[in-house]
């Protein structure tokens, strides 16, 4: 594997450009935001670690804008539900990148329960999950998800530690009802 | 109106109206954005028109139900969550770090089993917690009784930031 965590979450960002990114909880929030742009519309989820994909789906459904979720292999494994959306509703447009490192690394990285993240997307209503393991790949996937909306992609990130040096990921400092007020506000 | 649903659940036979068709309205009225649930008996004649309009999305667990209406309300919905209070257990973290923190404004339609004349064993102390619980995480709550007025409801519906309105468990007919 060559892909980096933070590289991955600094590549979809990117890819995102101004449109909606729910980031989860811990180092996926940190390095979003230390390396947001100008023009960035991020959700930084400190906390409720899980529900990124749903906060994602109720977006989506209501706004219908192509919204990204930085979800880790931990907090999908804490709340698998999400991906199984309500019986019959429409289609919304989201492309959930799924970084998997093995491990729950804001807590010492002790290693995740074992699990198949893509059969397990592949049992919800997730039509097409790519599996990655370099930069050249998740580009390439997230091109592609976006040309097959609004059926959903699940993009599965196989992904090594590059967060050496924690300090140019400082933890979100924002008051959160900002966070949530920016982000409705676009 | 604007659904979610691709289609209405096919209704049943006639039946005479009653509070749960009123309050239904009322909820339609008060959250058109979304109405998600997670199924409960008591709130079972509340839902049930509800997903006859095909307005109401069924969530598998109840804090993700929380996450979607608060992803709803980001892209400006007053979305309503319905459920039974064993769920308002399950939705604890969702509310206090997400929902409360954050400042975003939905509805919770919370049932109240474990109070009343529902004596089964296994809901007697989240039926002692719910209002406590709620109280403590600083969300308003009604509790709808057999006296409440109408317009009372209606207010508590509509007024600003988060709130919830308990159903206890013989509001719509419902016996264990």
């Amino acid at each position: 594997m060559t892909l980096g965590k933070a590289e991955a979450i600094r590549l979809t960002q990117r890819f995102a450009g101004p449109r909606p990114v729910i980031f989860t909880t811990g180092f996926a929030s940190r390095v979003g935001r230390a390396t947001a742009r100008d023009d960035a519309r991020h959700f930084y989820m400190l906390g409720s670690m899980g529900l990124a994909g749903a906060i994602a789906q109720g977006f989506a459904l209501v706004a219908q804008q192509t919204t990204f979720v930085v979800d880790g292999d931990g907090a999908l494994l804490m709340n698998p539900t999400v991906l199984f959306p309500p019986r019959g509703a429409r289609p919304v447009p989201v492309i959930h990148v799924v970084l998997d490192d093995g491990a729950y690394q804001s807590t010492g990285s002790q290693p995740t329960p074992e699990a198949d993240i893509g059969a397990l997307a592949r049992a919800g209503t997730y039509d097409v999950v790519d599996r990655v393991e370099t930069a050249d790949a998740l580009y390439a996937a997230l091109a592609a998800a976006s040309a097959r909306l609004p059926r959903h992609s699940l993009v599965h990130c196989v992904v090594y530690d590059d967060l050496d040096n924690l300090t140019h990921y400082p933890r979100v400092a924002d008051q959160l009802s900002s966070v949530a007020r920016s982000f409705a506000a676009r | 109106m604007s659904t979610y649903r691709t289609a209405a659940v096919p209704a049943p036979p006639e039946r005479p109206r009653g509070l749960a068709d009123e309050l239904a309205e009322e909820l339609a009225a008060a959250c058109p954005g979304l109405l998600l649930w997670t199924p409960c008996g008591v709130l079972a004649p509340l839902a049930r028109p509800l997903e006859e309009s095909a307005r109401l999305l069924t969530v598998a667990r109840e804090d993700t139900a929380v996450g979607m209406a608060v992803g709803s309300a980001l892209g400006g919905a007053r979305p309503c969550v319905l459920m039974q209070n064993s769920g308002l257990g399950q939705c604890v973290n969702a509310l206090a770090s997400l929902v409360v923190p954050y400042d975003v404004e939905i509805t919770l339609v919370v049932s109240l089993r474990g109070t009343g004349p529902d004596d089964t064993m296994e809901n007697l102390a989240m039926g002692g917690l719910t209002g406590a619980l709620l109280d403590l995480l600083g969300i308003p709550a009604l509790t709808l009784g057999p006296e409440t007025p109408a317009d009372a409801v209606r207010t508590h519906l509509r007024r600003p930031g988060t709130a919830a309105l308990l159903i206890p468990p013989d509001s719509f007919g419902w016996a264990a």
